[in-house]
């Protein structure tokens, strides 16, 4: 099923967070792991993932590095910074919360 | 169809972000991206044009990719452009003023006025103040253009008139003199309108040099009445030596009844037993022929 963009944007930096949070990873693999973990629900265009790292990067809650991957290629890696990892503890309560409330009104009778 | 390349391209050109180290990373992270996905689809059978079709339908608009871009990186595009702007705006206007101030020491040395007197003069500063203000607001203009993806000129331009209010009430509110903003916003969308309008070099000097030509006439030019009735008081036989005053400042010269803002000739003060070299024409009774125009004021300002 496509998501709409405008519920996606919102997303967007709670599922970066999440998944950073299991480990440091390149633009690619996160777009293949959120494809996967999200069973293809995720399926965003490629080319928003990289101004959302960045955000993300300028905001310091993560950090990037070049360096060469276990195939020998250079990859820019990115890794959750300390101030990252309670932000996204914070995402994931406020996202808690909000959906909770939203799905209480959406099976309200 | 486009290429992976030329999207890749496309979307760096476009992020306006300032530094090129950044671009250069940038490029470098995308050209990654696309290895990683031809390789994949290779691995997965796929043939190089589907593979090139494929990776610029996934990746998306790259116009709207560079669009965030340009946002996640605004603050460093919007320091780049005041840095630019404050010192281009230090540099044209130390150049300018050089210019002016030059070529009137060289006219006042022309002349046999003492130069300290000239350079040193309150119209001096009006006149750096009038450069200063012209050259900010019309780099500004160009500054606060870049910023904006759409309509820059006319956006520009609107933020550049609430400036100026903005300016002009505070200067207003706390007594300073705003003519010289009023003056420098003017001037600076004039200068902008013929830049965006005109293409061709010689047509804007052409309309550049006309226009304050004619403002030149309108503002400038002193009565002509003026220097026959002067020439009428010499005549007379009054002391050794007289001056015109072409006064814009009704607080240095009380006796002054004209509007301010407005250049006026003034009667020919009786107690000028030396030259007067300020603001205005000077007439030497011993010699009303060479009585030369000691300056014209740039502008319609009055002195606060």
């Amino acid at each position: 099923m496509e998501i709409d963009r405008e519920l996606l944007k919102g997303s967007i930096t709670l599922l970066l967070l999440n998944l950073l949070s299991r480990g440091e990873m390149y633009g690619y693999e996160i777009l293949q792991a959120a494809a996967v973990r999200s069973a293809h629900a995720f399926e965003f265009k490629e080319g928003t993932l990289y101004p959302a790292l960045h955000q993300l990067e300028k905001k310091g809650h993560i950090k990037a590095q070049w360096r060469t991957g276990d195939n020998g290629r250079e990859r820019k890696y990115y890794s959750l910074t300390s101030k990252g990892r309670k932000a996204a503890q914070q995402y994931q309560r406020q996202w808690t919360h909000l959906t909770g409330a939203v799905n209480a009104v959406l099976e309200s009778k | 169809m486009r290429t992976a390349d030329q999207l890749i391209a496309d979307i760096v050109r476009s992020s306006r972000i300032s530094s090129h180290k950044r671009r250069q990373e940038l490029l470098r992270e995308l050209a990654t991206h696309v290895d990683d996905f031809v390789l994949l689809a290779r691995q997965a059978g796929r043939g190089d044009e589907e593979i090139q079709r494929l990776l610029v339908a996934n990746f998306g608009d790259p116009q709207q990719i560079a669009q965030q871009f340009a946002w996640v990186y605004r603050r460093e595009r919007i320091m780049l452009h005041l840095s630019v702007f404050l010192i281009s705006t230090l540099v044209v206007t130390t150049v300018v003023s050089a210019a002016v101030m030059s070529m009137q020491a060289g006219m006042a040395l022309g002349f046999g006025v003492p130069l300290l007197s000239v350079l040193g003069s309150r119209h001096s500063l009006i006149e750096a103040l009038d450069i200063l203000a012209t050259v900010a607001a019309y780099m500004g203009l160009i500054s606060l253009e870049k910023l904006f993806d759409r309509r820059p000129v006319a956006r520009a331009l609107a933020v550049l008139a609430a400036s100026s209010a903005v300016l002009v009430a505070a200067f207003a509110a706390t007594g300073m003199a705003t003519q010289f903003l009023i003056f420098g916003s003017v001037n600076a969308v004039f200068l902008r309108t013929v830049q965006v309008c005109l293409s061709r070099s010689a047509a804007r000097l052409g309309v550049v040099f006309a226009g304050f030509g004619v403002l030149g006439v309108i503002f400038f030019h002193p009565p002509a009445s003026a220097v026959p009735s002067a020439l009428a008081r010499i005549a007379a036989g009054s002391n050794d030596s007289e001056a015109i005053y072409v006064s814009r400042s009704p607080r240095r010269h009380p006796d002054a009844s004209s509007k301010p803002g407005l250049l006026d000739s003034r009667r020919a003060l009786p107690d000028a037993g030396h030259r007067r070299h300020h603001f205005g024409l000077q007439l030497d009774r011993r010699n009303p022929a060479a009585s030369l125009p000691a300056r014209r004021t740039p502008g319609p300002h009055v002195l606060p």
